[in-house]
């Protein structure tokens, strides 16, 4: 009987910690951007530096999540197709041209919700089940 | 004695680093190179060479003020030598201004303040001659200004206007030895004079980035770094070579994989220690890329130099007019590393032609 607990217990965790796997990433952006969407390119080349304006012609102020967070690892390796030395090269290059610096980084999906509630031109990743009300969600990424 | 003096403080200079690297989470990166070369040209000598090591440092420091450091440990030729090219500190007050302090790459055209020494940054193995560094042997412009910076960017419907604005020390040349036997001098730390060096760049790059063109103007007054100059000349520390006017204009168009770099430069050059009087040369390049592949992409420039044979400037830097038609191979093998093999045919005005060739094996350590 103790086992079948035990079984039936590991079986709920483990469905429970597929289904957190499961749940997408969102590109969210400040509630008062006067857009509803970026494309996936569009979202490569503002993380990138590629391109410095949003929609609306202004500078967009992104943040990013620390290395080791999942979120970054999903988001860098589904939008941005890079791994982390990839990465250092790129902004290496761009930060001795000085043409681009990386993104500011902040700890976890709280944190980037923060940020991107309190900076008009903010846009960040999170967590799906992160999200709230204090953001607009401009992406799904599944 | 002061050579062992000289290493040690080298290598306390770079430990320094790797600690500031460690303490303070600076970016903290190398580049360098490796490669062989050799030519036709009468009493050349194939040979492998080890390129200089650029050190650069790049920190936030406090909340919008920004120190960077490039250092290059290069060979002169007898011996390795310690030069800073980029040392400053600078703050950013808002998108249209930033304030800068001390030593830059001089913002002229595209090419001498986007790839800076970094030589995995550009295509072929070897600089546009007339971009050579000062110490290099086809120098012929100031790529290096020691002054104050005001840069920033307005924006536009389609893109960005950017402004670079120098007020630096003027640069000198020691004519004692006589005629092309120096190097332009930058002048880090002092002016034989007071006439400063002012230079302007305006450029526009399309929100795309597949668009940049721009013009930059830059005025010098040539010094004399000798306390007693050329005999023939009669200039003694301080006193005006030459009054230069530079105009240069660039544009750069990326397109997927075919990339296209074109810059012109003017160069007034007024004789005021001597009496040939004014004349303008003019340098030019042209440059286009094609990426095949990921890996692959053949590269040809086409380069000129024309200045006039009575022309005080390019007669006191030794500048020999003529053409040279690069043809390189790249190829990357990672993002930190490339293969890059060139051939070059050169014909000076004065002399013979020549032909060359180079393989270089050009790396960072992020």
């Amino acid at each position: 009987m103790k086992h079948k607990a035990l079984i039936l217990s590991s079986c709920f965790i483990l469905t429970l910690t597929a289904m957190n796997s499961q749940a997408g990433l969102v590109v969210i952006g400040n509630t008062s951007l006067d857009f509803s969407t970026l494309s996936q390119g569009k979202i490569l080349n503002l993380w990138l530096g590629r391109i410095k304006k949003l929609p609306n012609g202004k500078p967009p102020s992104i943040i990013d999540q620390a290395q080791g967070t999942s979120s970054r690892d999903i988001f860098y390796r589904k939008i941005v197709k890079k791994n982390e030395s990839q990465l250092k090269a790129y902004w290496t290059k761009k930060s001795f041209t000085r043409k681009g610096r990386p993104p500011k980084t902040v700890a976890n999906d709280k944190s980037v919700i923060e940020w991107v509630s309190s900076h008009k031109e903010g846009l960040g990743y999170i967590n799906e089940e992160s999200a709230n009300s204090s953001v607009k969600i401009l992406l799904k990424i599944d | 004695m002061p050579h062992i003096k000289k290493i040690l403080t080298q290598i306390c200079l770079v430990l320094s680093c790797l600690l500031a690297n460690n303490l303070y989470a600076a970016e903290f990166s190398v580049f360098s190179d490796a490669s062989y070369s050799g030519s036709n040209q009468n009493g050349a000598n194939n040979a492998f060479a080890i390129g200089g090591l650029d050190i650069f440092i790049n920190h936030e420091i406090a909340d919008n003020t920004t120190a960077f450091a490039e250092i290059v440990f290069e060979n002169d030729g007898d011996s390795f030598v310690l030069d800073i090219e980029r040392l400053w500190i600078g703050r950013h007050i808002n998108e249209n201004l930033n304030l800068r302090l001390g030593r830059f790459h001089s913002s002229l055209g595209y090419w001498n303040s986007t790839f800076h020494h970094g030589a995995l940054l550009f295509d072929t193995v070897s600089r546009p001659t007339f971009l050579d560094f000062e110490d290099g042997n086809s120098a012929v412009l100031p790529v290096h200004v020691v002054g104050l910076q005001a840069d920033g960017e307005f924006s536009s419907g389609t893109g960005t206007i950017n402004y670079v604005f120098n007020i630096a020390n003027g640069p000198s040349y020691d004519t004692s030895a006589g005629l092309a036997s120096s190097e332009i001098a930058i002048n880090n730390v002092s002016d034989p004079n007071n006439d400063k060096s002012a230079l302007l760049q305006l450029s526009y790059t399309s929100n795309d980035s597949e668009l940049n063109f721009g013009f930059s103007a830059m005025s010098n007054v040539i010094a004399e770094a000798a306390d007693i100059g050329l005999l023939s000349l009669g200039t003694t520390k301080g006193d005006t070579l030459i009054e230069q006017l530079i105009l240069s204009v660039h544009a750069v168009y990326n397109l997927e994989n075919l990339d296209l770099i074109l810059e012109h430069y003017s160069l007034k050059n007024d004789d005021i220690a001597g009496a040939t009087g004014s004349q303008t040369g003019t340098t030019t390049y042209a440059q286009i890329g094609y990426q095949i592949s990921e890996t692959y992409k053949p590269v040809y420039r086409f380069e000129t130099i024309d200045f006039d044979a009575s022309d005080a400037y390019a007669n006191l830097l030794g500048t020999v007019s003529g053409d040279r038609h690069v043809l390189a191979l790249r190829m990357d093998l990672d993002d930190t590393n490339a293969l890059k093999f060139e051939v070059s045919n050169n014909k000076p005005n004065i002399g013979t032609s020549f032909n060359a060739y180079a393989i270089q094996w050009a790396f960072m350590i992020p």
